[in-house]
């Protein structure tokens, strides 16, 4: 986080110094950079059989963003985000706290939102807040041999599945511009998301991740 | 521009690959490598140590039900580490030779599973053992103690005396002192009292005069809550006495990977339940946790040795069986009618001699064995403090 608010702080420092461009109707917009999803990991048991209490916790992970934006009106834009997936660790809780990473999962959140940016089109500094629709993929998932042997010890490698969800974003960001083609975007968006996996043993657990992401990229204006 | 160029490209890339991706087994292997598996303890730990004359050819030879590919919790335990699969380091029987019971002890040299059915901590005579008269003479358990399973490892040449610190060492016992122990009360006020009390029951002189006492002034009720607190000081020893054991005979000679489970929830068993007695099944309860409390003490801390709970966790089978996939924890698995089962036990248990029904997720085989799904459960408990320690 520190490394990101010195970025911040360089950009806006070295755009002070720059011409004036617009964000406008019409304008379109792409961006690349570093993001993170932390989940805020509210575990259900996990169904029988299994030791009673057994709740798992999703890590954070970190990964290439970016992402398209079209500028509608002055004010109002749509946003596509891309994103390279992020992979995020599952580890044991609750009864099975301190038992380690159990597996690991890929997401990859598709969203398309719609935004208002605040300000004048030449703005140099404009917040903006922005809805969309989010499609939480879920992927790649394996299941570690801690997980084989918490759940069928002596089995088969036990598999996991995590569901795939629909589900809305809200986000608010802003951008810095830097010179006429150039900016510097950072945005913090959150995703009420909830789940369920299943274990190729039988067992489902329901999990809230309600995510908070956020992203700091550098962007160009065509 | 080149910065984008690449990064579009990059992101093409992964969109590819999320299309291609499928779920997957991620890594298997044990966290540790160990090189093998040694096993010292009782029935509950045994592959078949009295699988030989009359107990293999009724198709037994481990307290469960049994059959071809039956595993109990070390079986499984060894599949999950990636070793290879446990065989008893001793088998025979030293019982009735009219009823196939009495068979040459035979020692294997290349077996690491020193666990026997009836063995103690430290006393060599334990349930089934011959020296009990009948009806365990009968069948004649050999039950070797912890304290010898161990000394006979160490004695193996190709063991040298030492661990070598690259295998996984389990050490479960108890139950069988409890057995012993809890039998005193059959023998109060009965002449043999004070010879069983200080013989294989480990009483002083002084303990059973303070019972003796009790008997006197207060009958039956008396001298049973006057021996209640001395079972559970036994128990307790046992316990002070297994974790020297771990400490001196095991880590100090080389071990470095040792779990030790303590004793299940005796006084939920069907034994126990089975004694109709609020004061009695109390009795077993307070020996049971007065064993696991002075373990589970005295290796606290000890470096290389980590605690299984199963006590715990049986208990919360107990408690909701659901949870665990149990349909029954109550009944036994195999019909223990002598007409069926001439041992009464799971050792002679199999699919010829369950009772009727779907007897798959019942937690009990006999009144104190799990079914092999119990052993699966046991397994899994032990296997999950392997992973919380780190080691599997």
């Amino acid at each position: 986080m520190k490394y990101s608010l010195q970025l911040i702080v360089a950009a806006t420092t070295l755009s002070a110094a720059m011409g004036v461009a617009a964000q406008q109707a019409g304008d379109v917009m792409v961006r690349a950079g570093y993001g993170n999803i932390t989940p805020h990991v509210t575990s259900g048991n996990m169904s029988a059989p299994s030791i009673t209490g057994s709740k798992s916790d999703v890590g954070p992970a970190n990964s290439v963003v970016g992402g398209v934006t079209y500028m509608y009106t002055n004010n109002v834009s749509f946003d596509l985000p891309l994103a390279l997936p992020f992979k995020h660790k599952l580890y044991g809780a609750g009864a099975l706290a301190g038992t380690g990473e159990l597996g690991e999962v890929q997401a990859l959140p598709a969203t398309v939102f719609a935004q208002y940016r605040f300000g004048e089109p030449e703005g140099q500094v404009r917040p903006y807040a922005g809805l969309g629709l989010t499609y939480a993929y879920f992927f790649n998932e394996s299941g570690s041999g801690a997980l084989t042997a918490i759940t069928n010890p002596g089995g088969p490698p036990t598999k996991i599945k995590v569901d795939s969800q629909w589900t809305y974003t809200a986000q608010v960001g802003l951008t810095v511009k830097v010179d006429k083609q150039w900016f510097v975007d950072l945005f913090y968006s959150v995703t009420p998301l909830k789940t369920k996996t299943s274990m190729s043993t039988g067992q489902t657990q329901d999990v809230t991740l309600d995510p908070v992401a956020y992203g700091l990229t550098l962007g160009y204006k065509f | 521009m080149t910065y984008f160029k690449t990064s579009w490209a990059a992101l093409g890339a992964a969109i590819l690959v999320a299309a291609c991706g499928g779920g997957g087994d991620g890594n298997q292997s044990p966290k540790i490598k160990f090189t093998s598996m040694v096993n010292f303890g009782d029935s509950l730990s045994d592959v078949g140590t009295y699988k030989v004359g009359t107990v293999a050819a009724l198709g037994g030879g481990k307290y469960t039900v049994n059959s071809a590919s039956v595993k109990n919790w070390t079986e499984v335990l060894a599949v999950q580490l990636g070793v290879s699969a446990p065989c008893p380091a001793q088998t025979g029987l030293d019982g009735d030779p009219l009823q196939g019971f009495s068979v040459t002890v035979t020692n294997f040299s290349a077996c690491r599973n020193y666990a026997q059915g009836g063995a103690r901590v430290v006393h060599p005579v334990g349930p089934g053992n011959k020296l009990l008269g009948p009806p365990n003479s009968t069948l004649g358990q050999l039950t070797v103690p912890i304290l010898t399973q161990i000394a006979n490892h160490l004695s193996v040449p190709a063991v040298g005396g030492s661990f070598a610190g690259t295998e996984l060492v389990t050490v479960m016992a108890g139950a069988n002192d409890l057995f012993i122990q809890f039998a005193v009360l059959n023998t109060l006020g009965t002449a043999n009292f004070s010879s069983y009390a200080q013989g294989i029951a480990l009483w002083t002189q002084g303990e059973v005069d303070t019972v003796n006492a009790a008997l006197g002034s207060g009958g039956a009720n008396a001298g049973v809550a006057a021996a209640a607190p001395i079972l559970a000081a036994k128990m307790a020893d046992a316990a002070t006495t297994l974790s020297t054991l771990v400490k001196t005979q095991i880590v100090a000679k080389g071990a470095k990977y040792t779990v030790v489970i303590n004793m299940p929830n005796v006084s939920r068993t069907p034994f126990a339940v089975g004694l109709n007695s609020d004061a009695l099944t109390s009795i077993v309860s307070g020996m049971t946790l007065s064993f696991n409390s002075t373990l589970q003490t005295a290796l606290s801390g000890t470096a290389g040795v980590k605690f299984a709970d199963a006590y715990t966790n049986n208990t919360d089978q107990f408690n909701n069986p659901a949870q665990y996939g149990l349909t029954n924890v109550s009944v036994p698995a195999c019909n223990l009618d002598p007409a069926a089962n001439p041992l009464s036990s799971s050792l002679v248990c199999s699919a010829a001699n369950v009772i009727t029904g779907d007897v798959s997720t019942y937690l009990f085989a006999d009144s104190v064995h799990p079914t092999p799904y119990g052993y699966k459960l046991m397994a899994q408990e032990v296997a999950k403090n392997l992973v919380a320690a780190g080691w599997l």
